[in-house]
């Protein structure tokens, strides 16, 4: 018995290691590519007006400090034709009162528009300056339901949702809108996040990309490095990418709206609106392209102390139960094709079920060794499958931003992230586990669900340069 | 163990690499870029004695990026110095045997230098299957012969639904009464289903195909999307007839299209189907009809708020209110 469950959670460890080396591969083909056609985006770059106009939809709440900010600098990305569209969901603060007075803004008339079901909404704003900024003032009822209040007013085929506090490069409209250009059957794309904290953030934008000196932070850039450069990357070269951040995504507009928009009784409405898409076009035999832009295209700021980073944490594994449990109809389906058949599977088995799997081998492993129930020799090979191989995708992961975008480019911030890489396999990783464990549990055990506090420093801040 | 010791060396000998690459393209640029920049204001620099066979991609990067940004005699000068330099040589070395930057490179290049002694190789690059080289190709043969390359890459245009469709119509922007010419010739010979594309590019480059022409599209579309791109490029009382048919057409977007068409080219005539468009179920179609009959010279503002008083279903108000505050002329309602 002993003997099969060891086998058992050494065949997991194999596989799970396995699977990501593979989509490491897939990534680094698709980055090589990428890479030889960068001399031709540092070209200047012309508009023509057949550019898909997007709408930027960005839902607010209590966002008063930051709002402003974020605003203007969306107003300075380069696109041909997008509009900006604020969703104020029943801030408690001044955020609307803020946006009245910067942005001069007027009730306007707007004719409502049949379309997603959202709470109420109590007034629609123009702005007497900015012509291609309006404001949707609702009663509060979280970020999918805004975000379902904002495609309903979306004047564009194209919407991108952007969290208030994310940071945007200037041309992010400009790379995550490609794909729809070269492909007409792309129905989504999704761009890379970066964590933004200790980096230089002047008026709403990255002036210089740095480390960040907390720990917590430093880890989290290293997970994004993986999750982003390999995971969703590979993922995307399969057309099976069943994530996109909701810090940033770009989808068209009415296959939103066809399949029933955001989920608003969800925790991880972003990826649950993406596998749910995958699901009905599926279904439905339609030819579509989910799409994944590697250039960084958006920053976000990562949560710098454990009981934050706990709570997100428990927050990705609960809104991953639900988008996946809500979707069983993709896995092994008939039409499923490589997202049904093999990222929906792939995310049960190492993403979802993973924590248990993980920690409970682990456990197994300590006890059985220290009662005597395994030789050394299968300890130490489970030891190098689970801390060895999570080493060396790390380090994987470090390559491939290496060979991509060298986005830190001095050798003691490589050191750094070099260290980190080995550390984070000590503990962080188990810590994660550990949280996503607990999220499990309070998904199974339907404990309500609470955001919980984001602690932000405020990286975004408009700061003026002395 | 081994394998992750190794992937850190070839992190560390990677950044020593870009490190020393980075260093030697700083060099060249601060001798080179002063020398392209004068030549791009027609002064007379000093020179340097040859470009070395490293330094070439540099130049090009260079060379290339201020060519993307200049018109006229500027881009002529850094053609001639480039020849100068034996570039032009180079570049068709790196077409053959360069490895896929390089190509691309090297396609960009003998585009802006016009070279038609590589006319033969670039069509063949413009019917490979690599999307961004075949287009980068194709862009350098109409650079070279606008009228023989849209000729030559008409039907490729039209068919490779790989080629970002705003690319092209940034190169055809140069070339645009060739391309004209071709299209209006061909049009109603070309493969139908390649009528939206063609179209949705006319329209981009502002052009107008000869009325026989539309009219046959109109008549003859076989999708919506070919009407509605039909209708979108559409200009002229004279399709006016053919516009109204499709008011009523149960595709919304080609409803939308045929609204904004009548509220440009209409006449009193169009006044009642538009004020029926107000009853649309689609939200777009309201407005778009509203949109209509606010700019028709003979109806305005004015006649739309006495439409407005007189409207008794909520979103035929609802829409007028909407169009009236976008054209300055409703005051918005209280608590709105």
């Amino acid at each position: 018995m002993t003997e099969w469950i060891t086998w058992l959670i050494l065949g997991y460890f194999i596989l799970l290691n396995g699977s990501y080396l593979a989509l490491n591969l897939l990534s680094v083909f698709a980055l090589h590519r990428n890479n030889q056609e960068k001399l031709l985006d540092a070209l200047p770059q012309a508009f023509t007006g057949l550019e898909p106009g997007i709408s930027l939809l960005v839902p607010a709440y209590n966002e008063e400090a930051t709002i402003t900010a974020s605003v203007r600098s969306m107003f300075q990305l380069t696109y041909s034709d997008f509009e900006v569209v604020v969703i104020n969901d029943g801030s408690r603060d001044n955020t609307l009162e803020v946006l009245k007075r910067e942005f001069s803004l007027l009730p306007f008339p707007e004719a409502p528009r049949e379309g997603l079901a959202t709470k109420p909404v109590r007034g629609i704003y123009r702005s007497m300056t900015h012509p291609n900024l309006r404001v949707i003032d609702k009663e509060n009822g979280g970020k999918a339901d805004s975000l379902n209040a904002g495609i309903n007013a979306a004047h564009h085929p194209l919407f991108c949702g952007v969290d208030a506090d994310s940071i945007l490069s200037r041309d992010s409209l400009q790379r995550v809108a490609k794909p729809f250009l070269t492909h007409p059957d792309t129905v989504a794309t999704g761009g890379t996040v970066r964590v933004a904290n200790g980096c230089e953030v002047i008026d709403g934008f990255l002036t210089k990309v740095g480390l960040p000196t907390n720990i917590w932070a430093l880890f989290q850039v290293v997970e994004y490095l993986r999750a982003f450069l390999f995971g969703r990357l590979g993922w995307s070269r399969l057309n099976a990418m069943l994530i996109i951040s909701g810090a940033f995504g770009l989808f068209r507009t009415e296959v939103v709206i066809a399949v029933g928009g955001y989920r608003a009784n969800t925790i991880g409405e972003d990826m649950e609106l993406v596998v749910r898409m995958h699901r009905m076009l599926r279904q439905q035999g339609k030819p579509y392209r989910i799409e994944f832009v590697p250039e960084p295209v958006c920053w976000t700021e990562a949560p710098e102390d454990r009981k934050t980073l706990k709570n997100q944490r428990v927050r990705w594994q609960r809104g991953l139960s639900e988008s996946l449990t809500s979707n069983w109809g993709l896995m092994f389906s008939r039409n499923g094709g490589t997202p049904g058949w093999l990222a929906f599977p792939f995310m049960i088995l190492f993403e979802w079920l993973g924590p248990l799997v993980e920690l409970g081998g682990y456990l197994f492993m300590l006890y059985a060794y220290a009662f005597g129930l395994v030789s050394w020799q299968a300890f130490s090979v489970f030891l190098f499958m689970a801390i060895g191989l999570g080493i060396l995708l790390s380090v994987s992961g470090l390559l491939l931003e290496e060979i991509s975008f060298r986005m830190y480019p001095k050798f003691r911030q490589l050191a750094v992230l070099a260290l980190v890489v080995v550390l984070e396999n000590f503990g962080y990783r188990q810590l994660n586990s550990w949280w996503r464990l607990i999220g499990l549990y309070r998904w199974a055990a339907q404990r309500e669900a609470k955001w919980g506090e984001m602690k932000r420093k405020g990286v975004g801040q408009p700061q003026t340069p002395r | 163990m081994g394998l992750t010791a190794l992937l850190v060396l070839v992190i560390v000998s990677l950044r020593l690499s870009l490190r020393r690459s980075a260093q030697r393209e700083t060099a060249f640029i601060a001798v080179w870029r002063p020398v392209l920049l004068e030549v791009v204001s027609d002064g007379t620099p000093r020179i340097p004695d040859a470009l070395h066979g490293r330094d070439l991609l540099y130049f090009l990067k260079l060379w290339n990026y201020l060519q993307e940004s200049l018109r006229g005699p500027a881009g002529d000068r850094l053609n001639a110095l480039a020849r100068q330099l034996h570039c032009d040589e180079a570049v068709r070395t790196l077409l053959r045997k360069g490895d896929r930057a390089e190509r691309l490179l090297a396609l960009l290049t003998l585009g802006h230098l016009r070279e038609a002694s590589a006319w033969d190789e670039l069509a063949q690059q413009a019917t490979g299957t690599d999307s961004l080289a075949s287009l980068h190709a194709a862009r350098a043969l109409i650079k070279i012969d606008p009228l023989r390359g849209t000729e030559l890459l008409l039907p490729l245009i039209l068919r490779r639904r790989d080629w970002d469709v705003a690319q092209i119509a940034n190169f055809l922007g140069e070339a645009n009464q060739a391309f004209w010419l071709h299209l209006s010739k061909n049009i109603l010979t070309i493969d139908t289903q390649h009528w939206p594309r063609a179209l949705q590019l006319a329209d981009a480059l502002h052009l107008q195909l000869p009325f026989p022409s539309m009219q046959y599209i109109l008549t003859h579309a076989p999708s919506v999307d070919t009407l509605v791109a039909a209708l979108h490029m559409a200009s002229g009382p004279t399709l006016l007839p053919a516009a109204r048919g499709f008011l009523h057409h149960p595709d919304w977007r080609v409803r939308v299209e045929s609204a904004r068409f009548l509220g440009q080219f209409g006449d009193a005539e169009d006044l009642a189907p538009l004020q029926s468009l107000l009853q649309d179920a689609q939200w777009w179609v309201r407005y778009r009809a509203a949109q209509a009959l606010a700019d028709m010279p003979f109806y305005g503002t004015q006649k739309l708020s006495q439409l407005r008083s007189q409207a008794t279903e909520a979103p035929v108000r609802d829409m007028l209110d909407h169009v009236l505050a976008e054209h300055g002329a409703g005051a918005a309602p209280e608590g709105v």
